[in-house]
């Protein structure tokens, strides 16, 4: 019954036949599911290696940072001078935060995205799902509301920042936009000053705070499910979870975020005039 | 809560055997199993067990006021009002935001600036299933079909009972009350089916859509534009199997469960990509659905009583507002146009048939099956693609011929030919395995789902992915 909802009777030989040409069938699947990746695996490798002297963008943290890959992404496919300058890496892990280091350790996640990728660039956004107990590094627990909570997740954010930093890479933090719900909202406020004051305290020329995407240019900032797009047509920009943002949402959160990553690439002497000069030129013609 | 994890886990693992204690009591059994429910619910949003509640309570004394009434006009109009209070609450959550930036939209259009505002709520989970669901009841009432049930338990359960309240398979009020009555008895629990089933289905979501999913539709999807054609005919097609994989995997761990708490839901898919037309794609497809559809929209319309065209026009209603229910989106209500466009045209051409169907000839049996699964593979770009923009795009790229490199690897590769085992495997197969399950030693019924599922867990991708149809 694992595939099927229908029904049927007993065995004969044309079955056991067919039973035997199946398993073999699910023994070479299973065969060539083991080799087949390795081949996969060093083709991709040869590629990586050709791509070395691409700008490398990594994109780390829980799930939001994986709307930003993905709006980034279209952007950088849209430009074939982009697309041969860029290199995107997702290592969004979903569900996942500063809190629970005994599932993902951000702190070590960060040094294997740097050892595995090279990132020129961090795009960096955690804490969506930070709102629980926590477990450090060496296993130690403090629960959730326990009166050292917020000292204790400050130095999470102290350890995870100094290990991007000492990545080399330049590091983005992007603090998360507004949510719907008035209890995550007070928690990412909390959250977002957290990071912009450790991010000033470390005082690291490659780290940077960036605030978060609005919908609104001014005032105080509230969380909208339908905005205007980019040819004004209202949009549904944020998922029903009143968290994350939809396809359009994430190409509005992108066209924010581009040019801060531009201006970050261009500080540390990573200059993509050509690409931009293309894309002016490009969005001119398109009005 | 979501079935594939370890809290689902240990909530069944309180949930089985209590039970089954209380069986005997079956009042009692009933108010945990509604607790259990709205446990189950709350896991997720607390505040809305509110909103079960006040369905279950309304659609409990609407049912009372409809057999109240001797006069059918009566009946009627107390029907409508229910109905409407009903809908009107799906419109709400659902589709008030969609159709405020509709009319602001199609104002814009023309250079008038209108602002009718939005609403800031959460979507309650479900909401639709449990909708359909209320409105089963207090139709089958107003049909006579059964009788009001002077038990508020009954209806809490009916509404709220865990393993179908998410995302179905949408379980009839009659069919489901009249096994409310007294102690469900443990022999009818077909132990081997049920397992298989639960592991299935684990198997199915966990493993073929996961992988689908995120190792290769989703990237297509993200931007269409930026892939070959080659790769977005893959994406069509493992979408396809993805949602299938998922959504199948959804409701036969619901049956699984359901059954071996020892209650009957009905069969919720057959082979849908075996359809050798639209009609028996509807047939096999969420079932409880479409049967719905058909019983509470399509026949209430008048069905095929009232001549062709109100027959082609009954149709293309169901089916839009059908789709429609998926979700507040255009491309739903397309994606259920062109279904309904599809049976509109099977009709008119005579192609009724099935498997069955003595009169068609092999060839077009087999001609049949591939028109009707490449039809229903290219709706499903509407259903998956996010905005207009995106299926366009999806469309122009993938009908353009644009490169024919594939970024499909082996592993993606090696799960598009696990989910369509799905298809492929004859159901005697797993019959047979369910049997020598039954037979088997105790030690061997522990030991199975134990291995399969940490066999699952061990192969799983990271993090937990929620069911494609939670969103509806």
């Amino acid at each position: 019954m694992v595939f099927r909802s229908g029904s049927g009777s007993g065995i004969g030989d044309r079955r056991r036949r067919a039973l035997a040409a199946a398993s073999a069938l699910g023994a070479v699947c299973l065969v060539l599911s083991l080799i087949l990746p390795l081949a996969a695996t060093q083709g991709r490798a040869a590629t990586g290696a050709d791509a070395t002297s691409k700008i490398r963008i990594a994109f780390a943290g829980d799930s939001i940072v994986d709307n930003y890959w993905s709006g980034i992404e279209r952007i950088v496919d849209a430009d074939p001078c982009l697309k041969n300058t860029m290199e995107l890496g997702r290592f969004a892990r979903n569900g996942t935060g500063l809190t629970r280091g005994d599932r993902v350790y951000w702190p070590r996640e960060i040094r294997r995205i740097d050892d595995v990728f090279k990132p020129t660039l961090s795009v960096v956004s955690i804490g969506l799902n930070d709102r629980q107990f926590i477990v450090d590094g060496n296993g130690a627990r403090t629960a959730w509301g326990a009166p050292d909570w917020t000292d204790k997740y400050r130095h999470e954010v102290f350890e995870f920042l100094k290990a991007a930093v000492a990545t080399k890479a330049v590091v983005l933090m992007v603090g998360m936009p507004a949510m719907r719900e008035a209890r995550d909202n007070a928690d990412i406020t909390d959250k977002n000053a957290m990071f912009a004051e450790a991010i000033a305290a470390l005082g690291d020329s490659n780290l940077h705070y960036i605030e978060p995407w609005r919908l609104h240019a001014a005032g105080t900032e509230t969380f909208a499910s339908y905005g205007p797009d980019k040819s004004g047509r209202l949009v549904q920009i944020r998922t029903p979870d009143g968290q994350h943002f939809t396809v359009a949402g994430e190409d509005l959160a992108a066209s924010y975020l581009f040019p801060k990553i531009v201006e970050a690439l261009d500080a540390a002497g990573k200059n993509l005039d050509q690409c931009l000069t293309n894309l002016t030129k490009q969005s001119k013609d398109d009005q | 809560m979501l079935f594939p994890t370890i809290g689902f886990a240990v909530f069944f693992a309180v949930v089985f055997p209590v039970t089954w204690l209380l069986n005997a009591h079956n009042t009692w059994k009933k108010v945990f199993l509604v607790a259990a429910s709205y446990y189950f619910y709350a896991a997720w949003r607390p505040e809305f067990t509110l909103l079960l509640l006040v369905s279950s309570v309304f659609n409990y004394g609407a049912a009372f006021a409809i057999d109240h009434f001797k006069y059918r006009a009566q009946r009627l109009t107390v029907l409508w009002l229910a109905v409407a209070a009903n809908l009107g609450l799906l419109g709400y959550f659902k589709y008030y935001n969609f159709f405020a930036a509709s009319l602001m939209n199609a104002f814009g259009a023309i250079g008038v600036k209108v602002d009718i505002g939005f609403i800031e709520v959460a979507l309650p989970i479900a909401i639709s299933f449990l909708t359909f669901h209320a409105l089963s009841y207090i139709i089958d009432v107003y049909r006579r079909v059964i009788k009001p049930t002077t038990s508020l338990v009954d209806i809490m359960f009916y509404i709220g009972f865990f393993p179908h309240l998410i995302a179905g398979p949408i379980v009839r009020a009659n069919k489901f009350l009249a096994q409310t009555t007294g102690p469900r008895d443990p022999a009818n629990i077909r132990l081997g089916q049920s397992v298989f089933l639960i592991l299935g289905g684990l198997f199915k979501k966990v493993i073929v859509a996961n992988y689908l999913s995120t190792g290769f539709v989703d990237g297509v999807f993200r931007d269409p534009t930026a892939n070959s054609s080659l790769d977005l005919i893959f994406g069509m097609y493992g979408y396809a199997l993805e949602i299938y994989c998922d959504f199948s995997a959804y409701t036969d761990i619901a049956i699984g469960i359901a059954n071996l708490l020892g209650y009957e839901f009905p069969q919720n898919f057959n082979y849908p990509y075996r359809a050798v037309s639209v009609q028996d794609f509807w047939r096999r497809w969420h079932m409880s659905l479409s049967s719905w559809l058909r019983d509470y929209l399509y026949i209430p319309l008048g069905g095929s009583k009232f001549g062709t065209w109100a027959t082609y026009r009954n149709i293309m209603i169901t089916m839009a507002l059908g789709g429609l229910w998926h979700g507040a989106s255009w491309a739903f209500l397309i994606w259920g146009s062109l279904h309904g466009a599809a049976l509109v045209i099977e009709r008119m051409l005579g192609i009724t048939g099935d498997h069955g169907d003595a009169k068609r000839g092999r060839l077009a049996t087999a001609i049949g099956w591939v028109v009707t699964t490449q039809f229903v593979c290219l709706a499903w770009v509407f259903f998956r693609a996010p905005s207009t923009d995106a299926w366009l795009g999806y469309f122009a790229t993938m009908f353009r011929g644009r490169s024919w490199s594939t970024s499909v690897t082996p592993f993606v590769a090696f799960i598009f030919a696990l989910g369509a085992l799905s298809h492929i495997l004859p159901p005697r197969w797993f019959v047979t395995l369910e049997k020598r399950y039954d037979e088997a030693p105790l030690a061997v019924k522990v030991l199975v789902p134990f291995v399969v599922i940490y066999l699952i867990s061990v192969a799983a991708p990271a993090g937990i992915a929620p069911f494609i149809y939670f969103q509806f």
